[in-house]
C-alpha cells in the first residue's frame, strides 16, 4: 500500500549547510494496517509524512502509494489520502460544514455525498452542536475535530496522520485514537506519526523507529521484543535511540 | 481545472465576505469616509473660518466710480488703513495712479485673490460702458472695432475639463490600492497554515493560482467601483470640491463606458496577477506589504501622467498602469481608439499569464511554500 525506498531528502539550511532529514528510508504499511512511525523531535517523521503526502519531492530514491509514485503521480495519490497534521489549521471565517463542502466539491464529490459523509463524521466526532458555527471562535479541540473531518470528508482509503494527538486535550485525545481504532475496524490504512511510546504500543499494528532520518528498525511489537530482548517499547526505543544519543555525549 | 480554479475563487470570496473590519472599511470609505472628505475639501475656506464677510479693501482717494463698485460688490468691502491693522486682517488695496487702478493682494488667500479677481472684473466692465460710451458719442460701435467673434465650443461627448485628468489617476491608484488590501487572499494561507490541506486536495496549483487571482480582481473592482460610486455621490448631493462637482452630472456614451470598462478589467487582472504573485512568495502578509509598498508608490508615479494634458508617444502606452491610465483619460476626452485599446488591454493579459506562471511556479517550490 506504501513504500518507500531509499527515500532520503535533503534541505538547505542557512549558510547554504545542506541538511540531511531523511536518509535512505525504506518502510513499507500494508493495506488495512495501522503504522506509527516513531521518533522523537527533529527524527524526520513529517518530513516523511510530507513526502508521502506529496507535500515535498524526495531528493533521492522513491516512495509509492497504492503503486503510484510521489514523483511522477501526485494527482493520483492526492484522490487517495486524507493528510492531517498537527500544524494544519482551519478557515477562520467557514463553518465545518463548509469546509467539509469545500474539500468535497474539490475532490469531485456530489453535495449528497458530502452531506452523507458529514452526518456520519459529525456524529462520530461529536461536531453536531458546532457543525454550522464558524470556526473563529472554536477551541483547540473543535479546531482539531475539523481539521479531521477536513480529510475525512472523502472518505480517504489511506490517512497520513502527523502527531495525531498533539495539542488535545485528554478527552478530545482519547476521542482521535478511538476514532483511530474505528478506521482499522474500517479496513482504511493508517500512517502516523508520534514522539509518543504509548500511543505507538496501543494503537500501531507495527512501528517503525525512526532517528536522524533513518528507520532503525521496522516490525510488530511482538517482532521488535523478539529482536532486541526487551519486553517493554520504552526499553526497546532507548536501545535503539538513546544508546546512540547517549555514545555521543546528548 | 475551471470548475476548481471557481470553487477556491467562491471561497475567497465567501472568507472576504465575511471579513467584517474589511467590508466595514469598504463601505464606510466609499460612503461615509469620501463624502466627508469631499465636502471637507470643497467647504475648506468655511471651515479655516474664513467666510466671516467680505475681505476689506483699503482705498485711499478712491473715486465715485470705485466707491460704488466697492458698495456693490459682496465680496469686498471699503475699510480704512488702521481698521485693517487693527483687525489683522487679510485685506485688498486698491489705488489709482494715472490712467490705472493699481490691486494690490498682500495675501495668497483664496477669498482675498477671489475679491480681487471680483473688483478687476467689475473695472473692466466700467471700462467697456465707458469705450462704449465714447464710440456711441462718434458715431461707432463696438462691432465696428471687432469685425468678428472667435468662438470654441466642446462638441464631444467627453470631458475636456479637468475631470478626464482626475478620474483616470483616482481609478488606477484606488485598483491598486484595493488589490493590496486583498493581500490576505495570496498570503494567507501560508500565514494561517491552511494551505498543506489545499495543497494534498487534488485541485491542481493552477486552479488555486487562478481562483485567488480572480478574487482579488473582484474586491480590487467592486472596492474602486465602490469609492467611485461615494464620490459621485458626495458630487449629487453637492459636497464636492470644483471639478469633481461635475461628475454629479457625469453622462459618458455607450464607446466611453466600454473603452473604460475593457480597460479597467485588464488593468485589474494585470495588477491582481502582481498582488497574487508578491503573496505566494511573501512568508506574511507584513512581509507581502512592505513588497506592495513600492508598487503602490509606482503607480501613483506612473499615473500622475495622467494628470498632465500633455500628449506623450505611442511607445508610452506599451508600459502598463502608465498605458492604462493614458487610455482612460482619452475615453473620457471622448477618443476611443479600439486598436490601441485592444493592443493594451492584450500587454496586460500578457502580464497577468506571465504573473500567475510565475505564481504557478512558486507553488512548485518547497523552499517558499514552506519557509514560513
Amino acid at each position: 500500500m506504501i513504500r518507500t525506498q531509499a527515500l532520503g531528502k535533503e534541505f538547505r539550511a542557512r549558510g547554504r549547510r545542506r541538511v540531511r532529514a531523511v536518509d535512505r528510508l525504506d518502510l513499507s504499511c500494508d493495506p488495512g494496517e495501522i503504522y506509527a512511525l516513531l521518533g522523537p523531535n527533529g527524527a524526520g517523521k513529517t518530513t516523511v509524512l510530507r513526502i508521502l503526502s506529496t507535500l515535498m519531492d524526495p531528493s533521492s530514491g522513491d516512495a509509492w502509494v497504492r503503486g503510484h509514485s510521489v514523483r511522477t503521480e501526485k494527482a493520483a495519490i492526492r484522490a487517495l489520502i486524507g493528510f492531517v497534521s498537527y500544524e494544519t489549521r482551519v478557515y477562520e471565517r467557514l463553518t465545518p460544514r463548509e469546509i467539509g463542502h469545500f474539500f468535497g466539491r474539490l475532490n469531485d464529490m456530489t453535495p449528497e455525498a458530502i452531506e452523507g459523509n458529514l452526518a456520519y463524521i459529525f456524529d462520530l466526532l461529536d461536531m453536531a452542536g458546532f457543525a454550522d458555527e464558524r470556526t473563529d471562535a472554536f477551541s483547540t479541540g473543535m479546531k482539531q475535530k475539523t481539521v479531521l473531518m477536513r480529510a475525512l470528508v472523502t472518505n480517504p482509503d489511506i490517512l497520513i496522520w502527523d502527531e495525531p494527538t498533539s495539542g488535545l486535550d485528554v478527552l478530545t485525545a482519547k476521542k482521535v485514537i478511538d476514532y483511530i481504532r474505528l478506521l482499522r475496524r474500517e479496513g482504511k490504512t493508517v500512517l502516523f506519526s508520534t514522539h509518543i511510546l504509548w500511543e505507538a504500543e496501543k494503537l500501531a499494528d507495527r512501528i517503525g523507529i525512526i532517528h536522524r532520518g533513518r528507520l532503525r528498525t521496522e516490525g510488530t511489537l511482538e517482532s521488535l521484543r523478539a529482536r532486541t530482548g526487551l519486553g517493554d517499547l520504552e526499553d526497546i526505543f532507548f536501545s535503539l535511540v538513546g544508546a546512540e544519543e547517549e555514545g555521543e555525549g546528548v | 481545472m475551471v470548475r476548481k480554479a471557481l470553487l477556491v475563487y467562491g471561497k475567497e470570496i465567501r472568507v472576504l465576505r465575511r471579513d467584517a473590519r474589511l467590508i466595514g472599511g469598504m463601505v464606510a470609505s466609499a460612503l461615509v469616509f469620501f463624502p466627508l472628505l469631499m465636502g471637507l475639501a470643497s467647504n475648506l475656506d468655511r471651515i479655516a473660518g474664513r467666510d466671516e464677510g467680505p475681505v476689506p479693501v483699503v482705498a485711499p482717494g478712491a473715486d465715485d466710480v470705485l466707491r460704488r463698485l466697492l458698495d456693490a460688490n459682496p465680496l469686498v468691502r471699503p475699510a480704512t488703513l488702521d481698521e485693517v491693522a487693527e483687525g489683522g486682517e487679510a485685506y485688498l488695496s486698491v489705488l489709482r495712479e494715472g490712467a490705472a487702478y493699481r490691486i494690490r493682494a498682500a495675501s495668497a488667500e483664496n477669498a482675498v485673490w477671489a475679491a480681487a479677481l471680483s473688483l478687476r472684473q467689475d473695472l473692466e466692465a466700467v471700462q467697456q460702458r465707458v469705450v462704449e460710451d465714447r464710440l456711441e458719442e462718434r458715431g461707432l460701435r463696438v462691432r465696428d472695432l471687432r469685425p468678428f467673434e472667435v468662438v470654441l465650443i466642446d462638441t464631444s461627448s467627453g470631458f475636456g475639463g479637468a475631470l478626464s485628468l482626475l478620474v483616470p489617476y483616482m481609478a488606477v491608484i484606488l485598483l491598486v490600492t484595493n488589490a493590496a488590501r486583498a493581500l490576505y487572499i495570496a498570503v494567507g494561507e501560508k500565514e494561517k497554515n491552511t494551505l498543506a490541506a489545499l495543497l494534498v486536495s487534488t485541485v491542481p496549483r493552477p486552479a488555486i493560482v487562478i481562483g485567488k487571482s480572480l478574487a482579488i480582481m473582484t474586491f480590487a473592482v467592486v472596492a474602486s467601483l465602490l469609492l467611485i460610486a461615494g464620490m459621485m455621490l458626495a458630487a449629487r448631493l453637492g459636497l464636492a470640491p470644483g471639478d469633481f462637482a461635475e461628475a454629479g452630472g457625469l453622462a459618458l456614451g455607450p464607446a466611453q463606458v466600454a473603452a473604460l470598462t475593457v480597460n479597467l478589467a485588464a488593468l485589474a487582472l494585470l495588477v491582481s496577477a502582481l498582488i497574487m504573485v508578491i503573496g505566494t512568495w511573501a512568508r506574511s502578509q507584513r512581509e507581502a506589504g512592505m513588497y506592495t509598498a513600492p508598487l503602490v508608490f509606482l503607480s501613483v508615479f506612473l499615473a500622475i501622467f495622467a494628470l498632465s494634458p500633455a500628449s506623450f508617444g505611442d511607445s508610452v502606452y506599451a508600459v502598463p498602469i502608465l498605458g492604462n491610465a493614458l487610455a482612460m483619460r482619452e475615453a473620457m476626452q471622448g477618443q476611443v481608439d479600439w486598436m490601441a485599446l485592444g493592443l493594451l488591454a492584450g500587454g496586460n493579459v500578457l502580464g497577468f499569464a506571465l504573473l500567475t506562471w510565475a505564481s504557478i511556479r512558486l507553488y512548485g517550490r518547497e523552499s517558499v511554500l514552506f519557509r514560513v
